[in-house]
């Protein structure tokens, strides 16, 4: 995984990341990808930064496009889009990884 | 109906976006705030996205970008950092004109070299722009004489339609600020509101008339060699800005040190009773060397800012044309 592969996924606020996190759970036109967001992650996503991501991971062939109606078109995980997810949250772990075990070490976590 | 025009949001986004996403756009809007107004933060989110979709169309940002059209955008900005450039600097030719009378002939050399510098560096630049016009110029009259005029009349109309406004406006400003030359002492907060619209105008006309030669010049279909001399030209074009920016800010700092009173609006009301002696109430230019002066004037501060603000543009250009260049083609 390059680092040009993780580009808008190295932080769990990315937009990105967020999108590709809630369309592993199914496909999903834009207005049900802003509720699915807000309701795992607490993120009102702005309409501009919606679609912004998904303009971007479009074009990187992350997501596609279903056939939908002429108003809400849904879209799905590629196949690259989850392996470019499941690599980000290889790299997440790691430093959660890192912090949970400091973190139990000095008795903050059990 | 709940008489909120969301459709009116997606405008601010170019034509093949809108194309592919406008429906869903507007769809994802209509259900978001269900016939409430759009809050200020989210349409501003949705103009930055907006915005940053049509650089992104030009070329002038994203790492996906093709390399050609990387190039040709970039070349675009440096020649709308260009335009900025020469507005503010006939502003600033016309604000510090006879400045020599009101310094002392000693202390007149840093700034008489630093204003040749400006002047030197705005015909350099002039030719630069007359030149990347000349290259394109065969690629779009081909353009032209294979498709017809439909393939420009759009951008070039709009270019028109803002360039007469602007135009117009500023012819205005010129008429009005001699008048108030002629009447004497008048209240500052208009004459700053008007030439802060006026400066609102001349900006949204350089934004309108660059996006309309992007979209010019993707039509166009320009050979990799004529791409590669624009990178080039662009890059000249950004050492000229860098050396009239310089020399525009040692004059200010020179004239500053030197002669501050020529910065106060006495000594301007002055300069203009002798450029135009019917207006005799004012007082002698000469009476009022010596004052302190106020070495941050508003018109320089705009001058300074504008300038700034676009030639950091240029050089992010320019630094995009130089990582490209090699590769275009």
């Amino acid at each position: 995984m390059t680092k040009a592969d993780l580009a808008g996924l190295r932080r769990p606020n990315d937009p990105p990341l967020l999108i590709l996190t809630s369309l592993a759970g199914g496909s999903k036109h834009g207005y049900a990808l802003s509720k699915d967001i807000e309701a795992f992650a607490g993120i009102v996503l702005s309409p501009g930064a919606l679609y912004g991501a998904i303009t971007r991971l479009e074009e990187r062939g992350l997501i596609e496009a279903l056939e939908g109606d002429a108003r809400r078109r849904p879209y799905r995980l590629t196949r690259e889009g989850s392996d470019a997810l499941a690599g980000a949250l290889r790299e997440l772990r790691r430093v959660t990884d890192v912090a949970t075990s400091r973190l139990a070490v000095a008795g903050v976590l059990a | 109906m709940s008489g909120v025009d969301y459709a009116r949001y997606e405008r601010w986004y170019p034509s093949a976006w809108r194309e592919r996403y406008g429906t869903e756009f507007v769809s994802l809007l209509e259900a978001t705030y269900a016939g409430e107004r759009v809050p200020m933060k989210a349409s501003l989110s949705i103009v930055r996205a907006g915005t940053l979709e049509r650089a992104r169309e030009l070329g002038i940002v994203g790492k996906s970008v093709s390399d050609d059209r990387a190039v040709t955008g970039s070349a675009l900005a440096v020649l709308m950092a260009w335009t900025v450039f020469v507005v503010v600097g006939l502003v600033f030719a016309k604000y510090v004109e006879h400045w020599q009378w009101f310094t002392a002939v000693n202390e007149r050399t840093l700034p008489s070299v630093a204003y040749d510098v400006v002047a030197v560096g705005a015909i350099l630049g002039a030719v630069i722009a007359g030149v990347a016009a000349l290259l394109v110029l065969p690629a779009l009259l081909g353009r032209i004489r294979s498709y017809g005029w439909r393939v420009v009349a759009a951008p070039l109309r709009r270019t028109l339609l803002v360039g007469v406004c602007a135009a117009a406006f500023t012819a205005g400003i010129v008429t009005w600020a001699n008048t108030i030359h002629r009447a004497g002492p008048a209240p500052l907060w208009p004459n700053r509101v008007v030439l802060l619209a006026w400066f609102i105008v001349v900006v949204a006309a350089i934004f309108i008339g660059t996006a309309s030669a992007g979209t010019v010049v993707r039509r166009v279909e320009l050979e990799t060699r004529t791409i590669r001399r624009l990178g080039s030209l662009a890059l000249a074009m950004n050492v000229v800005l860098v050396v009239i920016f310089v020399g525009v800010v040692t004059f200010w700092a020179a004239t500053a040190a030197n002669a501050p009173w020529f910065f106060s609006s006495e000594i301007l009301r002055a300069s203009s009773a002798v450029l135009h002696p019917a207006s005799t109430s004012s007082p002698s230019a000469f009476t009022v060397v010596g004052s302190t002066g106020h070495d941050m004037p508003i018109v320089l501060v705009v001058i300074g800012t504008a300038m700034l603000g676009s030639l950091l543009v240029a050089l992010y250009a320019g630094t995009r044309i130089a990582s490209r260049l090699r590769r275009v083609g």
